[in-house]
């Protein structure tokens, strides 16, 4: 299988102008085919051209202070946490979206993009056409699903299931 | 003046090629540094490198003598001040104090802000003014988060305070710590001449403080109950090493303190201490501890040293140190006052490392025209010469608080503030730091003059 066999299409994108509020809303309203919110999304400007992706993790890592080392974390007061939340809704989308997307051709064997995502700790890959227009995105969890078929399977057949 | 006369057919300057070579070097190099278009340790290493090759200085010069080369005092100084550093960070220590303090505060912002002005300045003093805010400046943010006030002023005046603190010993501020080792000056002279004034400084400023922000600052109760409730003591990480650094830094001060008694440098003091340290870490992998080292600064002095020490050989400092004298008409008072106030301007302008590396010779120089008959240490210690020691030490030290670039701990502090969303710009950073400078810079005139001048 190719990346393309396995790649679900991309209808909805932020833009890097977006408030943190508005994005969060919109990613909690898609839902994929497994019936969770979204928990990552391309960021498109005004041109039309793709320039970063916003993931919950990147969300999350705005609502923690630069400064915070784990040294200081264990100071941290019982609603410290809501409060930078509170705050990082003023934040846009540009100022904490990752700008270096990894991206993958969409005939790039799933192997491939398997090993990409697990060394380079990736949730999702967007996939490009002959343009390096991006066409779709392979989702981890969507490999799991094929991989885990095949382990069962090969249980099965070995006995060892 | 008859001895300025004599010194000038005395040390009559040749102005040659090499001469020419480098003063070109020398200025080239620091508009280079000024810009900053080229890392300002590449720009000193690779001037440096073209004195040696165009052998305005020989290679033996540059690395073995005092008047023209490298003071290796400074750079083991330096360097065994840093890895002791190095070790006791991860202790937990500076979290510790700094916790212990915003609760001995009881969480009010002002009386916060007097008490971290005040360790900031004794740490700079004992410590380098950049890893006392590197330190520091984390935990200021945490507690300005906690009590929701702004931390744009608490970060500047820890800046300033390290500078101030900074001046008061021979290892808290690069300045001093050049100027001990060209004077061979010792770790009480700084105590017995600067910490005074450095004392009424800190006493002036907090007034200052408590003039400006006593009545903006204002939080509520339950947020200063958020600092009540942190336990200072979770922050000590590592109590074995914690123990182990604080009876050698004890040793490395007791050290400084008696180091004239025993003639060691205070080289050999850092350099024991860091040595110590390493081997009561028991640690197998020192080269994380080494690479911890500020080499880029390290090298900029060594790179600066060869540089000046190549001016220094062909006379362009004379010749500058003439030109001060002939201006002064060998006044030393009016001397002394016209270096602080322009190593003061410099300073906030420049950074004061190449400036105080260029000062230290001239300001020798000066005391071999005025002075002919003398040499060794009654030479730099010219009874008649010490005030102006302290006048190049409190206005080049002092000088950095002037503007956002005119020392290490103001750059970092602006920049740990901008990562953490609050923008200092240049002109909020002088509101602040240039009255600072000139009420600190005329209290250190006052303070020279009166005490090496009018009560002399």
């Amino acid at each position: 299988m190719k990346a393309k066999d396995l790649m679900s299409p991309i209808e909805e994108y932020l833009t890097p102008d977006m408030s943190l509020c508005t994005a969060v809303t919109r990613m909690r309203g898609i839902k994929r085919v497994h019936g969770l919110p979204i928990k990552g999304m391309l960021v498109k400007n005004e041109q039309g051209t793709v320039v970063g992706m916003v993931s919950i993790k990147d969300i999350l890592r705005a609502v923690i202070p630069t400064y915070l080392s784990p040294d200081l974390s264990i100071f941290s007061w019982d609603n410290m946490l809501e409060q930078m939340s509170n705050r990082a809704s003023d934040k846009v989308v540009g100022d904490i979206m990752v700008k270096d997307l990894v991206t993958i051709d969409s005939e790039v064997p799933l192997m491939l993009c398997t090993d990409l995502m697990i060394k380079k700790g990736l949730q999702r890959l967007p996939v490009t056409d002959e343009n390096d227009e991006i066409i779709g995105m392979v989702y981890i969890r969507d490999i799991f699903d094929i991989v885990s078929e095949y382990i069962v399977k090969g249980g099965q057949e070995h006995g060892t299931c | 003046m008859e001895p300025v006369e004599t010194a000038k057919v005395a040390h009559a300057v040749v102005m040659d090629t090499s001469f020419y070579l480098a003063c070109g070097i020398f200025f080239v190099a620091l508009a280079l540094i000024i810009s900053e278009k080229i890392h300002k340790t590449i720009v000193a290493l690779f001037g440096a490198s073209l004195v040696l090759v165009l052998k305005i200085l020989e290679q033996h010069e540059a690395f073995h003598l005092e008047e023209f080369g490298v003071d290796w005092n400074v750079i083991f100084l330096l360097i065994g001040m840093m890895t002791i550093i190095n070790l006791m960070r991860p202790t937990g220590l500076f979290e510790y104090i700094a916790i212990r303090s915003a609760k001995a505060g009881r969480g009010e912002p002002l009386r916060i802000m007097v008490i971290f002005a005040i360790i900031t300045a004794v740490l700079s003093a004992l410590l380098d003014n950049v890893t006392t805010v590197l330190l520091l400046a984390p935990v200021t943010l945490l507690i300005a988060d906690a009590l929701e006030v702004d931390p744009i002023p608490y970060l500047i005046v820890e800046a300033l305070a390290s500078n101030i603190g900074g001046t008061a010993t021979l290892i808290g501020d690069p300045p001093n710590i050049m100027i001990a080792s060209k004077a061979k000056l010792d770790f009480m002279d700084f105590i017995i001449h600067l910490t005074p004034v450095v004392i009424i400084m800190m006493f002036v400023m907090i007034v200052i403080l408590k003039l400006v922000f006593g009545k903006r600052l204002k939080t509520r109760d339950e947020l200063k109950e958020r600092i009540m409730q942190m336990d200072e003591r979770e922050a000590i990480k590592d109590p074995v090493m914690l123990t182990k650094s604080l009876v050698v830094l004890g040793i490395v001060l007791v050290g400084f303190i008696l180091h004239g008694v025993f003639h060691y440098e205070p080289a050999t003091v850092a350099l024991f201490g860091a040595g110590l340290l390493l081997l009561l870490s028991g640690t197998h992998e020192p080269h994380h501890i080494l690479a911890e080292i500020e080499w880029p600064v390290i090298f900029f002095f060594i790179g600066l040293f060869i540089m000046v020490g190549g001016l220094v050989k062909v006379g362009a400092i004379s010749l500058m140190s003439q030109k001060m004298l002939a201006l002064t008409k060998g006044n030393l008072f009016a001397t002394s006052m016209v270096i602080m106030w322009f190593s003061a301007i410099a300073s906030a302008v420049v950074d004061n490392i190449p400036y105080v590396a260029t000062m230290n010779p001239l300001v020798i120089d000066m005391a071999k025209e005025l002075w002919p008959g003398h040499a060794g240490m009654e030479l730099l210690q010219h009874p008649e010469l010490m005030p102006i020691w302290w006048s190049l030490a409190l206005g080049a030290c002092l000088g950095g608080n002037g503007s956002a670039i005119g020392a290490s701990a103001n750059v970092i502090v602006v920049g740990m503030a901008e990562k953490a969303g609050h923008k200092i710009s240049f002109v909020k950073f002088m509101a602040y730091g240039l009255p600072i400078m000139f009420v600190t810079v005329f209290i250190s005139m006052i303070y020279v003059w009166l005490r090496y001048y009018a009560l002399a």
